[in-house]
């Protein structure tokens, strides 16, 4: 037995949002190979990893629908990344300091 | 019992009281749960990183040895996917919607299932062009075949959490088979499509370490 009330909105309308997010995270994949391709005398991988941490914010914000999470949760999620920093910024300290 | 208390009845478990603290509860939990698997993928993150540092043009050439057309149609297919699933959490807040969510689960299901034969084809070509760790491995400049070991690792560990996450969507399908006003009022189908987005966060991550390094050389 179907509920639908008035307010049911249609798929489409409920489509538009992804499908925009998608068009974007394809052009900035598409952005992407395009500049490692470019020789940017080992600069390339650091723009990939930019365009990386663009998409996955995208992904992060929408298809994860962090935009619309309690702060609590959007705290959690940026401290994922906070202890990957950590576990970073520790082997760097150790391993870009060995001569 | 009205149908949305009936809805309620069944979606609640234990110990929750009621359904917005359930709600609360499981939205809490599966990003508990991303940001430690993003430490448990951060490890291998980070062991790349100072192999890159140690031995840069190693991992260019092996970078450069793997099959960029087969990544790109991977990513793409992750991507749809996570949109498709992105709509399902959307779409599944409408009892009305629920045949159309049933039917993109079950079409986020496929798409990982075609990510993994694609991924399965191209793991017969690396096998058989020579590019697993070993004796018998292809290339010879040092850090090539550590670029590979983290290939390899990488990628089977990224299938075995996408073979997980199918998994939930299927069972996800069938359940809303079975009862299609469930999605409405249970916090399932958020965590599920939640943890789709990680493998997809992962992938991105990936796409960059592995298929992209040496291409402009």
């Amino acid at each position: 037995m179907s509920d639908k009330t008035d307010d049911t909105p249609s798929i489409l309308e409920l489509a538009k949002r992804p499908a925009l997010v998608l068009v974007v995270l394809l052009v900035i994949l598409a952005g992407n190979v395009g500049l490692a391709f470019v020789p940017l005398g080992g600069f390339e991988f650091t723009a990939n990893l930019v365009l990386a941490a663009v998409s996955v914010s995208l992904i992060g914000f929408f298809f994860m629908e962090l935009d619309k999470e309690t702060g609590l949760n959007r705290l959690f999620s940026a401290t994922g990344f906070a202890w990957l920093i950590i576990l970073f910024m520790l082997l760097f300290a150790d391993y870009f300091t060995r001569y | 019992m009205t149908t949305t208390e009936h809805m309620a009845e069944h979606a609640l478990r234990e110990p929750w009281e009621d359904l917005e603290a359930q709600r609360y509860a499981a939205r809490f939990g599966i990003w508990l749960f991303s940001a430690s698997e993003l430490l448990f993928f951060g490890g291998i993150f980070g062991g790349y990183a100072v192999y890159y540092y140690w031995y840069p043009d190693g991992f260019r050439v092996a970078g450069s040895e793997t099959d960029l057309v087969l990544g790109i149609a991977n990513t793409v297919v992750l991507l749809i996917s996570s949109a498709l699933a992105m709509l399902v959490s959307a779409s599944s807040r409408w009892p009305a919607l629920g045949g159309i969510s049933r039917m993109c689960l079950w079409a986020t299901a496929a798409l990982g299932v075609l990510f993994l034969c694609i991924k399965g084809y191209e793991y017969n070509i690396d096998i058989h062009e020579h590019l697993v760790p070993g004796p018998d491995f292809k290339l010879t400049e040092p850090g090539a075949e550590i670029f590979f070991g983290f290939y390899w690792a990488t990628t089977g560990l990224h299938a075995l959490h996408l073979i997980i996450g199918i998994g939930l969507l299927i069972r996800l399908a069938i359940a809303g088979h079975m009862d299609p006003e469930w999605y409405a009022t249970s916090p399932a189908v958020h965590v599920t499509t939640l943890y789709w987005g990680f493998v997809d966060v992962i992938w991105t991550i990936v796409f960059v370490l592995i298929y992209l390094p040496g291409r402009g050389a």
